[in-house]
Order: C-alpha cells, then sequence, then structure tokens
C-alpha cells in the first residue's frame, strides 16, 4: 500500500515539468506515450482504415472490379430506401424494440446490482453474481435454441407445465404469435445480459467512500435510506454516461437475437414486428449482394445515432452536470 | 488559449486522416483485384498439350472446393465416410473443403473481393454470379479438355452441351446430376414416405388421394398420441397432385402458375389448386394433423423425429438423402420399422396419370467451374472425367472396390463380395456412402442393373428413385434460368420483395385461424404480390421460358 501511494506521488512528480501541448509534450514524455502507441494503432487500423469502404454508400459497388473501379452514383441508393415501401415498418420496430429495451433492459441491472449490494452473505451474493453473469458468454444461437425448446408446441416445457396445471387445454404456439414476439425477446434478452451489465454498476458501488454510509448512519438512515441518499446519487454518473451510450444506440435494436428468434426471418408471421435496421440491411442488403444498399443504410443508421448521442450528452451537461465529454 | 488547442487538434486529427490514407492506399492492391488479373489472362484457353497427363491417381492432386449454396457444409472429407477415405488414401487427392456459413451470397460475395477464389466452384448456371465469373475471366473455359478426356464429353448429349455454350461460345461447366436421351432409367428423388411399422398396425387403409390422407392422418393421431401424424407438409408436393401435369418447381421463390396449354406463366392465383393447396395446408395445421413447430424446428430437429420414428408420413424432397437415412436406421434396430415410399397423392377427381410434380433435365441440376486461382486446372477436370464414368459413379453408391464387391457385371452393377453378405445394416450405415459431387446418368444407369440383380436385396433409394423416375414427364430444361434475376435490377430488388412477402404470407395462411380469416389473408397476399411488381416478373419469367423453347426447338 505504501510502496503503491509512493508510485503514484512519483507520476505526480514526474508528469508536471513533461506536461505541454502538441508534439513538444509528446516528445517530452515520449516513454509513456509510446506505451499507447500499439492501442493507438490498433484503433487506426481497424477503425479508421476500413472506414474507406464507407464511400460505396454513393458507388454501385460491383466485387469483381474494385471499389475504386465501381461507378458513382450520388444519393441513389439512400433514395431507394427511403422510398422502399418497408421503410416505415422497419422504422417502427426498430424504434419500439430500442425503447423498449432501454426502457426495460438498461435499468434492469442497476437494480440488480443495488439489490446484490444489499446481500450481507459473500458466499451467496457472489453465488448470484456468477449465476446471472453466465449466460452472457452462451452465444445467441444456443439461447434461442434454449428458448425454441422451452416454447415449442409439441415438446416444449411450458407448455407442458401450463397444460398440466389446467390453465390451458391446447398448446400454445408462442413463437408463432407476433403479439408474444416482443415479451419473448426482451425476457431472454434481460435474462442474457443483466448479470453481466451489473458489474459496472458494482464496481461503481465498490468505489463509494465507506464515510458517506457511515455519516448516513449516524443521521440515523435506514438500509432503504441509505440505498436511495448514498448509492443511487454516487453511481449516478455512471449510469448517466451508460444511459448517454445506450441513447446513441437508439437505432442498433438488436441483430443476432432477433436473426435468431425468428428463426433467420424464416417464420413470416413475426417480420411485421420483427425485422429492424439491421436485419433489413442483412436480408435485403448483403444476402442480396446489395452491397452499396447495404452500406448506405448502415450509413444513414450511424449518422442518426451520432446525432442522438450528441443530443443526448448535451442534455446530460446542462441537466446535470455530467458527460461524455 | 482555446484557439491553440484547436488548430493543435486539427493538425493532430490530419495527420491521423494523412497517415490512414497512405495505409490505405498501400492495401488497395490487394483490394483491387479484378483489373490486373484480366488483363494478364486475356481470353485464351488455357493451354492443352497434346499429351495424356498420368491416370487419375497415380499422382497427389490437391484442390478446394465451394458449393454456392446457403445449405452446403463441410462434410469432413477424408473422416467420415469410406468414400472420401479411399479417395484421400488410395487415390492421393486431397479436397479442400470451404463451407458457405449459411449464407452462400455473402461467402461467394467475399470470396471475390478479397481474391480467395477456391480452385473449384459448384453453382446454378444463369445466375448473375456465374455470368459474372464468366465475364471476368475468373474461370477457366473447358472446350479443350472435353476434347481430350473421354467420359463426359460422351456422356453430355450435343444438344445439352450447345445450351450449355455461354455467350463468348465457350463451355465453362461441368453439369451435375444431368441426364440424356440414352438414358432409360429415368430417377427422381421428391416422393411421400409413410412409416412402415404404423402402417402395418393401422391394418394399411386405402392411401392414394388426399382425403384417404385426411382419414389416415386422423386415425394416427387418435391410435398414436405420441406420434407426429405428418411432418413437413410440402406444398409442392400437394400442388402436384392436383393434375394437369402441374409442375411443382413452379412454387419456388415466389410461386407462379405455368400455363401448359396457353404457354404462357400466369398468376398463381388464376390456379384454384393453388388456393386448394394452401386450404389444405391450413387445414392439416389447424387440426394439429401436421408438426406444429415447422416454421421454427431447425433441420436437424426435423431429421431427428424422422430418423427416431416419430413420423408417421412426410413428403421428403430427398429420398436418397433423408428417406434413405432415417429408413437404415430404423431398419438397422427393427427389421419390420422403417419408411415406405407411395405412388404420388392426388386430389379426388384428377387423373393420376396427370401427376408430375417432378421434372427431369439433361442440363441437370447445377454446374461445377473451375476457376483461375486453379494449379492445375486440367487435372482437376481429369478427376470430374473420371468421376462422371462407370468407374466413379460406382464408388459413389456402392463404395470402393474390396469392402462390399470385387467385380462387377456386365451392366457396370457391383456384385456383392463374401464380406457384404455378413455385414450387417448398421455396420453399412456406417460406411456413410453416397458422397457424390457431380453425378452423372451412369449412376441411374448402374442402380437400375443392380436391382435387376437382386430385387429383394437393392438398395432402399434406389428403388425409390427409379420407382418416382417413372412418373417423371416435364423437361425442366426449358425453364432453364427462369429465377435468376440480378439482384440489383429493379427487377431483383422487386424479387427480393416478392420473396420476403411470399414468406410471410405462407406463415399468415398456415396460421389463420377460420374460412373467414384465411380468405381476407388470401386476398391481401394477392394485393400484396401485384402491388410489388408481380406482373413484371410473370412477363420476365414467360420471355425468358419462351427463349428457351426456341433453342431447345420445343
Amino acid at each position: 500500500m505504501k510502496e503503491h501511494i509512493t508510485l503514484k506521488a512519483d507520476i505526480r512528480k514526474a508528469r508536471t515539468p513533461r506536461s505541454g501541448y502538441g508534439l513538444r509534450g509528446i516528445m517530452r514524455q515520449w516513454d509513456l506515450q509510446s506505451m499507447v502507441l500499439p492501442g493507438f494503432i490498433c484503433l487506426i487500423l481497424f477503425s479508421y482504415i476500413p472506414m474507406y469502404g464507407v464511400i460505396i454508400a454513393f458507388k454501385e459497388f460491383d466485387i469483381f472490379q474494385g471499389i475504386g473501379a465501381s461507378p458513382w452514383v450520388g444519393f441513389y441508393h439512400f433514395n431507394l430506401f427511403f422510398e422502399s415501401p418497408e421503410l416505415n415498418m422497419v422504422m417502427r420496430n426498430t424504434i419500439i424494440i430500442s425503447t423498449l429495451k432501454l426502457v426495460l433492459i438498461f435499468p434492469a441491472p442497476i437494480m440488480l446490482a443495488l439489490l446484490l449490494n444489499e446481500i450481507r452473505h459473500n458466499g451467496f451474493k457472489r453465488f448470484i453474481q456468477t449465476a446471472t453473469y453466465l449466460p452472457h458468454f452462451i452465444s445467441w444461437v444456443i439461447v434461442s435454441g434454449l428458448v425454441f425448446s422451452l416454447l415449442s408446441v409439441e415438446s416444449g416445457s411450458l407448455n407442458y407445465l401450463l397444460e398440466k396445471l389446467g390453465i390451458i387445454d391446447k398448446p400454445i404456439n408462442w413463437l408463432s404469435m407476433p403479439e408474444y414476439f416482443y415479451s419473448i425477446l426482451l425476457s431472454a434478452s434481460m435474462w442474457k445480459e443483466i448479470g453481466f451489465s451489473s458489474i459496472v454498476y458494482l464496481a461503481a458501488i465498490a468505489g463509494i467512500n465507506p464515510s458517506l454510509y457511515e455519516a448516513a448512519e449516524i443521521d440515523g438512515a435506514g438500509r432503504i435510506r441509505k440505498m436511495f441518499s448514498v448509492t443511487l446519487p454516487c453511481i449516478a454518473p455512471v449510469v448517466i454516461i451508460f444511459l448517454i451510450l445506450s441513447i446513441g444506440n437508439l437505432l442498433s435494436a438488436g441483430f443476432e437475437d432477433i436473426l435468431t428468434l425468428t428463426n433467420n426471418g424464416k417464420n413470416g408471421t413475426l417480420t411485421n414486428v420483427a425485422e429492424v435496421l439491421d436485419t433489413y440491411v442483412y436480408r435485403v442488403g448483403l444476402s442480396e449482394q446489395r452491397y452499396s444498399f447495404a452500406t448506405a443504410v448502415g450509413l444513414f443508421k450511424s449518422i442518426i445515432n451520432i446525432v442522438l448521442l450528441v443530443a443526448a450528452n448535451t442534455i446530460a451537461k446542462r441537466v446535470g452536470g455530467n458527460s461524455l465529454w | 488559449m482555446l484557439k491553440k488547442i484547436r488548430k493543435r487538434l486539427f493538425v493532430g486529427l490530419s495527420l491521423i486522416l494523412a497517415g490512414s490514407l497512405v495505409l490505405s492506399a498501400c492495401s488497395g492492391n490487394s483490394n483491387n483485384p479484378g483489373n490486373e488479373q484480366t488483363n494478364s489472362t486475356g481470353t485464351q484457353t488455357p493451354e492443352v498439350t497434346g499429351e495424356a497427363l498420368p491416370a487419375f491417381g497415380e499422382q497427389p492432386l490437391e484442390f478446394s472446393y465451394y458449393m454456392n449454396y446457403d445449405w452446403a457444409s463441410p462434410s469432413g472429407y477424408g473422416t467420415n465416410d469410406a468414400v472420401t477415405k479411399w479417395l484421400k488414401e488410395e487415390k492421393k487427392m486431397n479436397w479442400t473443403e470451404i463451407g458457405s456459413n449459411g449464407n452462400a451470397k455473402q461467402k461467394f460475395g467475399t470470396m471475390v473481393a478479397s481474391d480467395t477464389l477456391p480452385d473449384v466452384i459448384a453453382l446454378d448456371p444463369n445466375t448473375p454470379e456465374f455470368e459474372n465469373l464468366v465475364k471476368n475471366k475468373k474461370i477457366v473455359p473447358l472446350d479443350a479438355y472435353y476434347d481430350k478426356y473421354p467420359n463426359l464429353k460422351d456422356l453430355i448429349d450435343p444438344d445439352t452441351m450447345e445450351m450449355m455454350r455461354a455467350s463468348d461460345g465457350h463451355v465453362y461447366g461441368m453439369p451435375s446430376w444431368f441426364g440424356s436421351s440414352r438414358n432409360e432409367n429415368q430417377m427422381a428423388s421428391f416422393g411421400w414416405i409413410v412409416n412402415r411399422k404404423i402402417y402395418a398396425e393401422l391394418g394399411k387403409p386405402k392411401l392414394e388421394t388426399f382425403d384417404d390422407l385426411y382419414a389416415y392422418l386422423k386415425l394416427v393421431k387418435e391410435k398414436y398420441p405420441d406420434i407426429i401424424p405428418m411432418q413437413d407438409p410440402s406444398e409442392m408436393m400437394i400442388y402436384g397432385g392436383y393434375g394437369d401435369l402441374r409442375w411443382s418447381d413452379s412454387l419456388k421463390e415466389v410461386p407462379v402458375y405455368v400455363n401448359f396449354k396457353t404457354k404462357a406463366i400466369e398468376s398463381i392465383f388464376t390456379d384454384p389448386a393453388f388456393k386448394k393447396m394452401k386450404e389444405m395446408t391450413n387445414k392439416l395445421y389447424q387440426e394439429g394433423l401436421v408438426s406444429q413447430d415447422f416454421l421454427t424446428q431447425s433441420g436437424e430437429q426435423a431429421t431427428e423425429k424422422l430418423n427416431s420414428g416419430r413420423i408417421a408420413v412426410q413428403t421428403a424432397n430427398s429420398i436418397t438423402s433423408i428417406g434413405r437415412a432415417a429408413n437404415n436406421i430404423l431398419q438397422a434396430k427393427d427389421p419390420a420399422a422403417g419408411y415406405d415410399f407411395i405412388p404420388y397423392l392426388y386430389a379426388d377427381g384428377v387423373d393420376p396419370a396427370t401427376v408430375a410434380p417432378i421434372g427431369f433435365g439433361k442440363l441437370g441440376w447445377n454446374q461445377t467451374v473451375i476457376t483461375t486461382s486453379a494449379k492445375e486446372p486440367e487435372r482437376i477436370f481429369q478427376f470430374f472425367d473420371w468421376w462422371a464414368s462407370a468407374e466413379g459413379q460406382r464408388v459413389s453408391t456402392y463404395g470402393p472396390p474390396g469392402i462390399l464387391w470385387d467385380t462387377f457385371d456386365e451392366n457396370g452393377a457391383p456384385i456383392d463380395n463374401e464380406k457384404s453378405k455378413t455385414m450387417t445394416m448398421e455396420e453399412k450405415a456406417n460406411l456413410k456412402l453416397g458422397w457424390n459431387p457431380l453425378g452423372s446418368w451412369q449412376f441411374h444407369k448402374i442402380g437400375a442393373a443392380r436391382v435387376k440383380q437382386n430385387p429383394e436385396k437393392a438398395e432402399w433409394d434406389v428403388v425409390a428413385s427409379l420407382f418416382y423416375g417413372k412418373f417423371v414427364k416435364t423437361n425442366n430444361d426449358q425453364f432453364n434460368g427462369i429465377m435468376n434475376i440480378d439482384s440489383k435490377s429493379k427487377l431483383g430488388i422487386d424479387f427480393a420483395r416478392m420473396k420476403q412477402i411470399v414468406k410471410d404470407y405462407d406463415a399468415k395462411l398456415v396460421f389463420a385461424k377460420d374460412q373467414a380469416e384465411f380468405d381476407s389473408v388470401f386476398k391481401q397476399y394477392e394485393d400484396a404480390l401485384n402491388a410489388s411488381g408481380y406482373m413484371d416478373l410473370i412477363a420476365h419469367e414467360t420471355e425468358v421460358w419462351k427463349k428457351n423453347r426456341e433453342k431447345m426447338g420445343l
């Protein structure tokens, strides 16, 4: 512990003369900067260089000719998308699903983290934590397989249970009824991700200064009072940052989850409620080799997402003083 | 201060951008394979020397193979089955399988864009993919090879060879599962299979018409609550049951009505049989007579149910793979179990002689092409030429010599050896025979001769295929390529939309609760298709059909 403190002090001492902006600043702390370099190179290599491919949104990309030689077509693919009869349906589903996710799935891990924090028995707490975050590591293909066999008409355990309890007299085809799709999708997503997402919040809670709790106790606060008056306000900055990020992803309503739960789009009864921007790009763009169209729709989505992100960030900054930048 | 920071930030960003541009320019060469290669390779046919190469199997041969279909996945060359193990060990051929990962178009695009085409591709001719490969000189013209090697040239009829010629006059593909006017033993692989044990236990009631089928399924449901009366109600088979040579392939992708009388392709909604077929599927589903999960279950789940004998009736679109496996697995455990094939069922009042849902074609199913990436295209052709011969086709169905047979009769059909007579069904099933990347009609000839040798011991799937082959009446070649449309064209975009509409309404019609709902959904279906350019599609298909008939002199 003591060593740790001295190290920190050393760094602080060392930093002062080396600070400064621009190239001179970088040269002065070359040893520290060189540690950033590998990450920096990776970022450029995998996030920036492939970005030039975005120009195929404005071209009629021919895989044999390559990006350079394909002819320019301007906003043709954007127009195609805006004029397509599926536009309304796709946008509606995207917004419904992501709003539902924002309202129901976003707060769930926060609640889980708060509840976990109140558990006194350490072993039990760890068990719950492990049990809830394990599903995160199962791929969606397997999760949807589990959902299918749980809800299947012929051999599904849910139908079997309800029949034995006398609640229904004929098995229900859960997976082919559009009205149940959102519930199934959201439940599966929540089950899969709740534990893993709560780790961040648990870490934030662990970082709260214990003296705050002690002070609250002296003031006579009970456990619930402490939760609302100490824990929540202390993790609020983290919550706000994640909220901003999820708002920025509003048009990314999901892809693998929807694709696998609709049996790769084979289950036609669900198209009307399940087709979202990403599955549409996959089905109409990539599967039909219309790469330019797929890129145009993807680019449109990214632009809207950036606008939403900036807007959410600005609002958060004005209102609460918390923001990403 | 702020201004200064901004300026520096700007300089920094410009540097990043410039750096990434330089880097992307470097990678540009590998990303743009098309042009240079085209110019250097030119149009010339690869050089073929008059000298004969060493026979297939004398020298090691290695190449990669890709099938351009969503369902195509590696089958484990050289490890799982007796045939590929033999090819690898005895014939020194190493075959690298490339899977489509469930999405062939995407995989194909990736391979072209990254210039990593495999040595051999099996794909549908007349598709934009095929045409682009020809246009961009990515595949090898095979004319000279055809002249040099004996088997394929002899097996393919001259008029079929003409149909295969690309617009530049070259032949680029080797047809698979192709026929010939010399083929006396037509085979077909679509049919109805019935669970042998259940059918016998229920007293083998008459099973010829759709009404018989309905009554039988009801009986099964009543007597065997744990059995699924029918799985995968194939609409193509039911539709064909309405006679008048209704050709079931017309229901693929976006259904159309092929009117053989007027020689025109019409809206499917002008054909009353289409609505009747949909009503029947709906009725079977609503009454719980067909698998209730058929829209959500995976192929593996369906196969598992079939292989465990939990299905009473099934329409099988591949007797040779699905039917054969299920029958052999069940029969290995219990000689009285398994599946029997029955004649095509038909609607009441229909003349069974006009029920012919499956057509035949001399052009075959698809074509195998050799790409310019292949190092030894001629030796690859040599392999396929050998494989198409009686020798290769015999190995495919009956295994390499020395396991089940040592000699063969004058028709090329293998004669069972002593070892084969003592082998159990299970041991035979474990050989997993049937690997066949390029079927020729020699397969039919040998199969038929083998049945003649000993009708009682003949392979189940060969007998079944020959049985259904007798029903075949329509020549599929006239419809060659009618549904292959460039996906970037206006019609192609509409076609993709129509395919989705078909998928949606196929499901909605099955789930309609009563006649009123069914009728209204059916009407919506028609309107939705018509609003998406259905009539343009029909005009296009009629045009292609007409051109094909002219080419064939029909």
